[in-house]
């Protein structure tokens, strides 16, 4: 088992109000395994996503990734444990604009330390099978959004990592260009055997995982295979 | 691709801020540069003046020391008169090597504008040369007789009068003209500017029969020179100044100033510190999500600290870098102004920068990356990637 959620709530506190942002969800997800995950803006797609990118804490229940209990994991140690084994895309993509394709996917191999040689042959190669290689060199903002996501993709996948959070990835494109990238999650998931989870509002879409979820208001509603 | 490369990149983000931040550094670094040159610079000047006046003692008439002091280094005493039989009593003292007596007298001519109008005549003797082993004739020789009508002439005097050996020369005011029979070389000091005469001559044409305005002393034993100058000082119409005394005394008047430099490049540091974390902190908001990016995809805190700081020390390096630059350009800029306030200002360089200085400034321009980047980073490193990603939302 990739992950195991028992019983987890994620509640937060503003100065006016307690949001209880997921209600005792439970999941089981096994390695390999391609889940779409849907639901209304604010439903708590994002939030769920964001627990198991270990870029936010759970407030009850308990958490395993990959046999690791993240209760008891210390918090220095979240960015090697997302490094190897978390890679994830972003509605927005993120770039560091300053950056070419090519240095924003080699982001993630330099924080791990890996030699500029082998991060840029690694990250160039990535980028000629996303079938960019005529973009490399381009600027983020010299990329139309489909290249974009996919650069976004590519980075998320440099480090090799053994699951794949994606948040509304084809939130900001259009029709076809959202086919594509599904597809290219589908294609990666397929070959690479990677467990891949995508948050998603386009029912359409979603229905081409092979598992769908549907949160409704932090909690989950619907779990097909 | 190293982390220095991604801090190079997000400075040339904000083209004008950093050029901005880095401009402001590169004043407080001119301006510490200068300071510290001037302070090395004015030392070694000083100690150039006093120690190529070939004494350890020089006695004057009493009077205000400061002003003696100053006098003395422009140009060989002060202006006040003693009798040359303090000389001749001094002279038999066994503990002294050698002895000259200086009559020092300034003419205005009118004729010329500002300061170069002032010329400044000096009667000797020939012990003068013999504690001043170092003044070498350029062209010419020695007086042909102790009160002859006759000059030798400094280096720069020469040059501004445009005299050479065999010239005659006119002293305004005292109708008289003397023969130049020699010209010294260069020796960068205030000596360059005298023009010296016989010690008898001067006191003749100047109409001071018998008066000098200093004694210049060399001990055999610089370990007699405290109670050589303790005897001297039962002489009631003299003072007795060691040079040691003189650098001090100038160093104590120009201290007020060097104050002042000190003030001001003390601002101007606080200064930059400020700008550059402000500089910094408003880049590390602008990119908060950014940084909450690197932070999602494997960024350590120490790996965003370092990022932020090497930012921070990139602009300080660059602003030391291009600050020494203008301190060096600027240097002659700077020492005419300094120059013109000080109330002495020794011959040769004021400002003397050399390439530890330059390196030792360079050091502390890194410090100052280094202490201003600190909280700037630390809030980047500390920042929560999810609440960082969501800032921009």
């Amino acid at each position: 088992m990739v992950i195991e959620i028992v019983n987890v709530d994620k509640i937060y506190h503003s100065e006016a109000e307690k949001i209880h942002a997921l209600k005792d969800i439970s999941l089981k997800i096994e390695e390999g395994e391609f889940i779409s995950i849907m639901g209304h803006s604010g439903a708590g797609k994002t939030t769920l996503l964001n627990l198991l990118g270990c870029l936010d804490g759970i407030s009850k229940g308990k958490l395993k990734i990959m046999k690791n209990d993240l209760n008891l994991m210390k918090k220095k140690d979240f960015p090697k444990f997302r490094r190897d084994n978390i890679g994830i895309v972003f509605q927005d993509f993120l770039f560091v604009p300053t950056l070419t394709a090519l240095e924003n996917v080699m982001l993630p191999l330099h924080f791990k330390k890996e030699k500029d040689a082998d991060a840029e042959k690694k990250a160039k190669n990535l980028l000629i099978k996303m079938g960019l290689e005529k973009r490399i060199n381009h600027f983020p903002k010299e990329l139309s959004g489909g290249e974009m996501q996919r650069v976004a993709i590519a980075r998320a996948l440099v480090n090799d990592p053994k699951i794949l959070l994606a948040d509304e990835p084809t939130g900001n494109l259009d029709t076809k260009n959202a086919q594509n990238i599904f597809d290219l999650l589908k294609e990666i998931n397929a070959k690479e055997k990677m467990t891949i989870l995508v948050a998603t509002h386009n029912k359409k879409l979603g229905k081409q995982a092979k598992r769908h979820i549907h949160i409704e208001d932090g909690s989950i509603k619907e779990d097909d295979v | 691709m190293r982390l220095l490369k991604i801090a190079y990149k997000n400075l040339k983000r904000k083209k004008i801020r950093s050029l901005l931040t880095i401009a402001g550094v590169s004043v407080a670094v001119a301006v510490l540069v200068s300071l510290l040159g001037f302070n090395s610079g004015y030392q070694l000047a000083l100690n150039n003046d006093v120690d190529k006046m070939g004494y350890q003692v020089l006695v004057t008439a009493k009077g205000c020391p400061y002003e003696a002091a100053t006098l003395m280094l422009k140009g060989g005493g002060g202006m006040r008169y003693m009798e040359e039989d303090v000389y001749n009593r001094i002279v038999q003292d066994e503990r002294i090597d050698q002895i000259t007596p200086q009559l020092m007298t300034t003419i205005y001519n009118a004729e010329k504008e500002g300061s170069s109008g002032f010329t400044m005549y000096m009667g000797i003797l020939d012990s003068y040369l013999v504690l001043k082993p170092w003044s070498k004739f350029e062209s010419g020789d020695w007086f042909t007789d102790e009160d002859a009508d006759e000059v030798i002439i400094g280096y720069e005097a020469a040059e501004l009068e445009q005299r050479e050996v065999g010239d005659m020369i006119f002293i305004p005011g005292k109708e008289q003209i003397l023969k130049v029979v020699g010209i010294f070389e260069r020796t960068g000091t205030q000596d360059d500017g005298v023009i010296f005469m016989p010690l008898k001559s001067t006191q003749r044409i100047f109409e001071l029969p018998n008066k000098i305005t200093g004694i210049g002393i060399k001990l055999k034993k610089l370990s007699d020179l405290m109670q050589f100058e303790e005897d001297l000082y039962d002489e009631a119409s003299i003072q007795v100044i060691s040079m040691a005394q003189v650098k001090g005394t100038i160093m104590g008047l120009i201290s007020s100033a060097q104050i002042l430099v000190t003030s001001v490049a003390i601002i101007a540091i606080f200064v930059a510190i400020v700008g550059v974390i402000n500089t910094i902190l408003m880049s590390v908001f602008e990119r908060t999500q950014e940084i909450g990016v690197m932070k999602a995809i494997g960024a350590s805190n120490l790996d965003i600290f370092r990022l932020i700081w090497y930012e921070t020390i990139f602009i300080c390096l660059i602003g030391g870098v291009l600050g020494s630059v203008m301190a060096v350009l600027a240097g002659n800029l700077v020492e005419y102004f300094v120059k013109a306030l000080l109330p002495y200002a020794p011959a040769g360089k004021l400002i003397y920068i050399d390439a530890k200085l330059i390196f030792s400034t360079q050091i502390g321009a890194v410090v100052l990356g280094l202490i201003s980047g600190i909280y700037p980073a630390f809030r980047a490193a500390n920042m929560r990637p999810i609440e960082a990603i969501r800032s921009g939302e």
